[in-house]
């Protein structure tokens, strides 16, 4: 089995583990008294739907030819794209210490690099208006209590 | 007179006008944006109307809506790039009317098509909506679950994934609906602690992670700068035989258009394609589908604004979204305290009234907007697509945290652009994955509701006609989908 495949094979690995978890966790919860189903039932009927049919994508996916593989622009993008998400788990992380602007500047000016604009200068100046703008409109206007932090 | 007065209120508020008319332009930038959608315009706006009250919030959202989905023709009639995926169909007339120097007569069709398909909609929504509603008043327990199921199927179907790969993401959806309060015991499910989930998994975040940031994560790598020339014909009018010829298109397409979008899961896009591939079967002798055919325009046009009309029945009628845009809308209602559905003539028969109302005016508004401001809507089109990115990036996050001044929403919101993501990435459709969010309290309240009625039996889902009809029609909606599969070439 080589590596594409391997990858194709992840989605319907993720479900089933999905499933597994979802089937252990609602066999914790108490059970149905009277008529009716309990708390857990449908989550454990849905899990084991999910498992079932996660089961069904595995071997379909399994049988499939390996058509296409992604080319070097596709994996570019994928890279980039988990680069932005890293760069937006930062940001949420640093939203309470340094404040509403500073902090979006900072994503607005890295994400920009990341789309591939170049031009620092203009970056920055576009992306402290952008925070600026949106802190008058949420925080002022719409009375939105936004994180102030350090650096506002 | 109740009824009137209220729409004449809301009517003569002024907010509402200006929530409908920056509607409208909002929705136009949305939908003449390749890769802007109506759904994200609809998801992104949301946080807006948290200080609004009922009517302006609905009016700024139907307003969106509307213009984004007759938005979308303007790049795919001047540069063939469709900025919805509901205008691709009229690339194949517009775009060659466009070419031949002929952009005037291809979009001002294309408003005019849009126009009438709206106004026939909207009176098509007046009139069946409260019908289908008082039939729905009749429905209990296993008929909402029944409802709920068809729902789901309906857009598994129809989805342009595989229907084994709309069905997983829908379970999960369900699944992922469980968590919080047990609706009838109040037992915490899958919460970890976490106070926020109590109520359930939050919704505005979900719909803003799903819809906007998994989009530009999905655009995140490309490196697109300015995308468009402008284009100096834009101000010729069609001749009067082009209307003549073209109306009995208009008006056929614009039933058919808002019957299909009132089919839970069609939407407009399938409305679109639908009609032009209707309207070429049925081209006369004169017809010159593909090379430039006015036809070929109006047809889509009409279908897909009428869907937007039909998309409504549902939504309002019986609490099922028909596409999804109309499933955010559901959301942008119950935040402001209203459920859609049967109820909603009977509880707030004013507010529906007014609905239809703002619905009609959205669609005139977009045609007079559409003809007076092509040449706007073509500026816009020239901004740099990266700075919009990161716009709708940091916009999509604060959005998420005004619902309740919380981080843990926008964590949620950037958990569910992931996964959104990795599921376009994987082929995985994600429509079904919002209504599963929507249905799945529905479904799970009312399949538990229904058992304690009968005593656990469950013979009472195939002892009630409503309820037969219903689970039988999601059965054959799902094999419909199957066959419809594997007829397709591969």
């Amino acid at each position: 089995m080589n590596c594409i495949q391997s990858q194709k094979l992840l989605a319907p690995a993720l479900w089933l583990s999905c499933a597994a978890f979802a089937m252990f966790t609602s066999l914790q919860f108490p059970s149905a008294k009277g008529d009716g189903l309990g708390p857990g039932m449908l989550p454990l009927i849905l899990a084991l739907l999910l498992g079932g049919l996660a089961l069904v994508d595995f071997l379909a996916t399994r049988k499939k030819e390996n058509s296409n593989s992604d080319s070097a622009e596709d994996q570019q993008h994928t890279g980039a794209t988990w680069l932005l998400v890293g760069i937006l788990i930062l940001y949420i992380w640093l939203l309470p210490w340094l404040g509403f602007i500073s902090s979006s500047a900072l994503l607005s000016m890295a994400s920009l690099r990341i789309f591939g604009y170049y031009n620092y200068v203009r970056s920055a100046a576009i992306s402290l208006s952008l925070a600026f703008i949106l802190y008058i409109l949420f925080s002022l206007i719409m009375n939105v209590a936004l994180p102030t932090g350090w650096l506002g | 007179m109740e009824i009137f007065n209220e729409v004449l209120v809301n009517g003569s508020s002024i907010q509402v006008w200006v929530a409908l008319l920056a509607g409208v332009m909002a929705g136009m930038i949305f939908g003449a944006l390749p890769g802007l959608s109506a759904t994200m315009g609809v998801a992104l706006l949301i946080p807006f109307t948290f200080d609004l009250s009922i009517m302006p919030a609905l009016a700024l959202l139907i307003g969106v809506y509307c213009a984004a989905v007759y938005g979308g023709s303007i790049p795919a009639i001047l540069f063939r790039t469709p900025g919805t995926p509901a205008s691709a169909a009229t690339i194949f007339d517009g775009a060659v009317l466009a070419a031949r120097g002929e952009a005037g007569k291809a979009l001002s069709v294309a408003a005019l098509s849009a126009l009438v398909g709206g106004v026939i909609g909207t009176l098509l929504l007046i009139a069946l909506t409260p019908q289908i509603s008082r039939f729905a008043l009749r429905f209990g327990p296993p008929e909402y679950f029944a409802l709920a199921t068809f729902g789901l199927s309906m857009i598994v179907a129809i989805s342009e994934s595989s229907v084994r790969k709309g069905l997983i993401v829908a379970v999960f959806g369900l699944l992922i609906s469980t968590v919080g309060m047990d609706p009838l015991t109040g037992y915490p499910r899958f919460i970890y602690g976490q106070a926020s989930l109590m109520e359930g998994m939050p919704f505005i975040p979900a719909l803003i992670g799903l819809f906007a940031i998994a989009e530009v994560l999905s655009m995140g790598g490309l490196k697109s700068g300015n995308t468009a020339s402008s284009e100096s014909k834009i101000a010729r009018f069609p001749s009067g035989s082009d209307v003549r010829r073209s109306t009995p298109t208009i008006l056929k397409s614009s039933f058919l258009g808002t019957f299909v979008g009132a089919t839970p899961g069609a939407g407009s896009d399938i409305a679109a394609f639908l009609a032009y591939s209707i309207a070429r079967q049925q081209a006369g002798k004169g017809d010159k589908f593909g090379e430039g055919e006015v036809k070929g325009v109006a047809a889509p046009e009409a279908a897909k604004t009428a869907g937007t009309a039909g998309a409504m029945i549902p939504l309002l009628a019986l609490g099922l979204p028909g596409d999804s845009v109309t499933a955010v809308l559901i959301g942008a209602f119950i935040l402001h305290g209203v459920q859609p559905g049967p109820l909603l003539f009977q509880d707030h028969s004013g507010l529906a009234y007014s609905i239809f109302a703002t619905v009609l005016f959205a669609h005139i508004l977009v045609f007079i907007v559409a003809v007076s401001g092509v040449r706007i809507l073509l500026r816009v089109n020239q901004i740099d697509r990266r700075f919009l990115q990161s716009g709708i990036l940091i916009l999509s996050l604060v959005g998420a945290f005004a619902l309740r001044n919380n981080l843990a929403d926008v964590w949620l919101a950037l958990a569910f652009g992931v996964l959104g993501y990795a599921l376009r990435r994987g082929g995985y459709p994600v429509a079904p994955l919002l209504l599963a969010l929507i249905l799945g309290p529905l479904a799970e309240e009312n399949l538990r509701r229904a058992l304690i009625l009968s005593g656990g039996d469950y013979a009472i889902f195939i002892q009630r006609p409503i309820t037969v009809v219903l689970l039988l029609a999601g059965i054959a909606a799902l094999f419909y989908g199957l066959i419809r599969r594997r007829g397709a070439p591969a």
